[in-house]
Order: structure tokens, then C-alpha cells, then sequence
């Protein structure tokens, strides 16, 4: 029995070196030194925009507040997933219980790393595969721009998850197969400043892929179908496809814009459903940031939808 | 004779029945609403001259279609199934529903009853409406494809 003494000791060595090499790959790795010299000092006015683009409020908002109740930002939310419930947690300026205590890198490693300032990995439900897309600088400016709102104090209720989700160290190894600075589409030389200010506001601080991409079976948004759209990850119904095979295909570039603007499609339906708070920040935006959106979206490559054909009705 | 009143009795109640077709009637007065809402939103945009008379004129048919939505009738128990994309929380929140469509009624009059004397006005009046129709929507309808 020598020969299974043998392999059973090549297992365990193995699973051994399976486990240390899984725990150091899935180790959290913070902002390198020559990031962190990018923030500088942000600008609270241009940060105001940004915020607007990244659209914190929806998430982060009191359920159900209306006005300037947006901008206390006491989370609460609860959004219902296939992995289980995530409620997006209090980031008003509270010390105790928002983030009023984060320095500028610790703010600056939640939104490019995913990292919290105790060293634990936040979930990919606060969308940092996306905002992993934007300049230290606006991540500054948005910072700036933060510290000027309200303190709400309140912790929100923790987030709900099923198992193997509920392991929070496992997303370490999540980051390396879906995070990273690069943008998703490469576009072509020569191609107009207006599409690349596009790409950077909607694959960035944008994060229009969040939802308007299909994921895989982890959760990763699956590139090659990049904005096709999805069946809802939250809530119900489905998540339009916005590329120019999808359902606004025949709009111009000023449609898109005027959508985003107004919340009226070109025959004058309305904005519906989770985007309803999307455009209503998108409309606090610069008709020349809209327009960018716009150009964009008419430049990505053309996908058919990223959901199943909804069944005749019976 | 007997025969005949069963008969036209049950037809007239075939007849009522293809015709209430909720999920059609309430996609009818919603497309109609859009039009409108476009009419009014080109004069906004400025691709229409303001004319006080037309766009009062589209206000008042704003006002006549908000006040034939009738949320019960229309949206009836079991409408949520077959080709609309009404969200179930209609049926779930039927009372917040009605106080949605009341409020987008209640602008809309508030509208007619001060009729906008020039584009700025109308704008005003015409982003709250519009407010109206993103607010229902948000919560009340989901798309499907």
C-alpha cells in the first residue's frame, strides 16, 4: 500500500500548493505608488460631473428620496441578484458610519482596485471593473466633490449571499480574470476625439456595461458582446441592446442624445425602469459630454441581442 | 324567439368581449399620449414655431386621453399576462399606480388651466409632464425585449 500512502501524500501536497497559491493570487493588490502620485489634489467642481456620470445616487441614494435627498447618500437599496442580495452600503461623509474617515487613496483604491481601506475586496456589485477604466485625477476630483455633501449617519444592512459568493477573498481571483485599466473596445487611429471621450465616459465612470452586457456564469460581463444587452441582473425584464444592431439602431447620434437628455426615445415613448435615474444624471451632463456618449455608441462593433427572444404570448 | 334572444344576447357578449381587449386599449391611449407629448416636444426643441393656439390645443387632447386612463378598468387582474410589458408591480401597488397616473393628470390640467404664453413657459410645464411619464415608468413598466 506503499503506492497510495504515496499519492495520497502527492495530493495533499499538491491541494497544499493549490490552496497557498490560490490564497497569494487572491491576495487584494493596492494602487502602485505611481498612481497614487497621479491624484493630486481634486477639484470639487469638476468632481460634481463626474459624480453625475458615475451616477453614485442610484445606488447609493436613500430608497425612494426625491431632490436634493439624492445627494445623502445612506444607501439602503436592496438589489436582488442570482448571487444573493447586495444593499450598497452608507458613503455619505459620516465618519463613523459613511466614508467621511477615507483619505484620498483609500477613496482612490475603492473605486480603481475594488480594495476597502481595512484590506478586504468590496464586490463587483459596486461596479470597479468599470470604474478600474478611469484617470487617477477625475477619481481625485470626483473625491473633492464628495467630501461636500451631507453626512448621513447609519450603517446599511450587510449584503445577503449564498455560498461560494459569500467568500469575499475568492473575488481576489474574480479581479484577475475581469479587472483592468484597458478599455474594452480599440478603436481604430484617426478616430475622432469626440468618440474617444465617448469611450471613456461610458466603458469608465459610465459603467453603461454594468448592465447592458450579458455575464457569464461568475458574473464576469463577457466582452465579445460588449453592451449587446442582458437579461436584468437586478429586478425583472431585460436590459436593452444599445450597440447598432439593437433596438436603436435607426436613431442618430442627436436621438441618443436627446434621449439622454429628455428621457423621450424618437417616437416618444419614455425612459423606463432602472434608466429612468441613469438619464436623469446623464441629463446634468454638458450637451458635448452627451453628444460623446452618442458617438460612441454608434461606433462599437454591432452584436444581436445578449437575451433570448421573449416567448409568443400564449 | 326564445332562441334568438340567447343568440344575440350571447353574440352581443362575444362582441363586448373582443372588444375589451385591455392590454390593446391601454397600448392605444399610451401610443396617442406619445404623440402628443412629440407634438409638444418639437415646439420645445424648437424645431416647431410656438403657436399658443395648437399648443393648447395639444394640451387639451393630453387632458382628454390622461383622463380616460382608468387604472382598474384597464388594467385589470390577469392583464399582466400576455404581450404588454406592464411591470407586476402594478398589481402589487395598485393604490401608487393610480396616484401616478393622477399626478401626470393633475399636471397635464394644471397646464391647460394656465396656458403657456411662450416656449420658456411651455418647457416648464412641459419637462414636469414629462417628469410624470419617466416617474410611472420607472416603477411600473419593465421591458421584455
Amino acid at each position: 500500500m506503499a503506492w497510495l500512502k504515496k499519492l495520497v501524500g502527492a495530493v495533499a501536497v499538491l491541494g497544499g500548493a493549490g490552496a497557498v497559491a490560490g490564497w497569494a493570487l487572491s491576495a487584494p493588490v493596492r494602487l502602485d505608488a505611481a498612481t497614487v502620485a497621479q491624484l493630486g489634489p481634486g477639484d470639487a467642481a469638476k468632481g460634481k460631473r463626474i459624480f453625475f456620470v458615475g451616477g453614485c445616487t442610484s445606488c447609493h441614494a436613500k430608497p425612494g428620496s426625491k431632490g436634493d435627498a439624492r445627494l445623502e447618500l445612506a444607501g439602503g437599496l436592496e438589489l436582488k441578484t442570482p448571487f444573493g442580495t447586495f444593499v450598497p452600503p452608507n458613503i455619505s461623509q459620516d465618519q463613523k458610519d459613511g466614508i467621511g474617515a477615507w483619505s484620498e487613496e483609500d477613496f482612490a483604491n475603492a473605486m480603481l482596485k475594488g480594495i476597502s481601506p481595512s484590506g478586504e475586496h468590496f464586490y463587483p456589485a459596486f461596479p470597479y471593473a468599470s470604474y478600474a477604466r478611469m484617470k487617477p485625477a477625475d477619481v481625485a476630483d470626483l473625491y473633492a466633490f464628495m467630501k461636500t455633501l451631507p453626512a448621513v449617519a447609519g450603517k446599511a444592512p450587510g449584503h445577503k449571499l449564498s455560498f461560494p459568493f459569500s467568500i469575499r477573498r475568492g473575488i481576489g481571483l474574480w479581479k484577475r480574470l475581469y479587472v483592468s485599466p484597458e478599455p474594452v473596445i480599440a478603436l481604430p487611429d484617426g478616430e475622432p476625439d469626440k468618440v474617444l471621450a465617448g469611450r471613456y465616459l461610458v466603458e469608465g465612470p459610465g459603467h453603461c456595461g454594468e448592465c447592458h452586457t450579458p455575464r457569464d456564469f461568475v458574473g464576469g460581463v463577457k466582452k465579445a458582446q460588449w453592451l449587446a444587452g442582458a437579461v436584468a441582473a437586478e429586478g425583472s425584464g431585460v436590459v436593452p441592446n444599445i450597440t447598432p444592431q439593437g433596438g436603436t439602431k435607426d436613431w442618430s447620434e442627436a436621438d441618443i442624445a436627446n434621449y439622454l437628455e429628455t428621457g423621450f426615445t424618437p417616437d416618444f415613448d419614455s425612459v423606463g425602469g432602472a434608466m429612468v435615474d441613469v438619464q436623469r444624471n446623464i441629463a446634468q451632463l454638458t450637451a458635448d459630454d452627451r453628444a460623446a456618449i452618442a458617438a460612441y455608441l454608434k461606433a462599437v462593433p454591432p452584436h444581436p441581442n445578449g437575451y433570448p427572444a421573449r416567448k409568443p404570448a400564449s | 324567439m326564445r332562441k334568438l334572444v340567447i343568440a344575440i344576447s350571447l353574440l352581443a357578449f362575444a362582441g363586448s368581449a373582443a372588444y375589451a381587449d385591455p392590454i390593446k386599449d391601454r397600448q392605444a391611449l399610451m401610443k396617442e399620449r406619445g404623440k402628443l407629448a412629440g407634438q409638444l416636444s418639437k415646439v420645445v426643441k424648437g424645431e416647431e414655431a410656438f403657436d399658443a393656439a395648437a399648443v393648447l390645443t395639444a394640451l387639451q387632447a393630453l387632458q382628454a386621453n390622461a383622463e380616460k386612463f382608468d387604472a382598474e378598468k384597464l388594467f385589470p387582474a390577469g392583464s399582466d399576462k400576455g404581450d404588454t410589458t406592464a411591470a407586476p408591480k402594478i398589481w402589487e401597488d395598485m393604490s401608487g399606480f393610480k396616484a401616478a397616473g393622477d399626478k401626470f393628470l393633475a399636471d397635464v390640467k394644471a397646464a391647460v388651466a394656465s396656458p403657456p404664453g411662450d416656449v420658456d413657459a411651455l418647457k416648464a410645464q412641459f419637462n414636469t409632464i414629462g417628469g410624470d411619464c419617466g416617474a410611472c415608468h420607472q416603477t411600473y413598466r419593465m421591458k421584455k425585449s
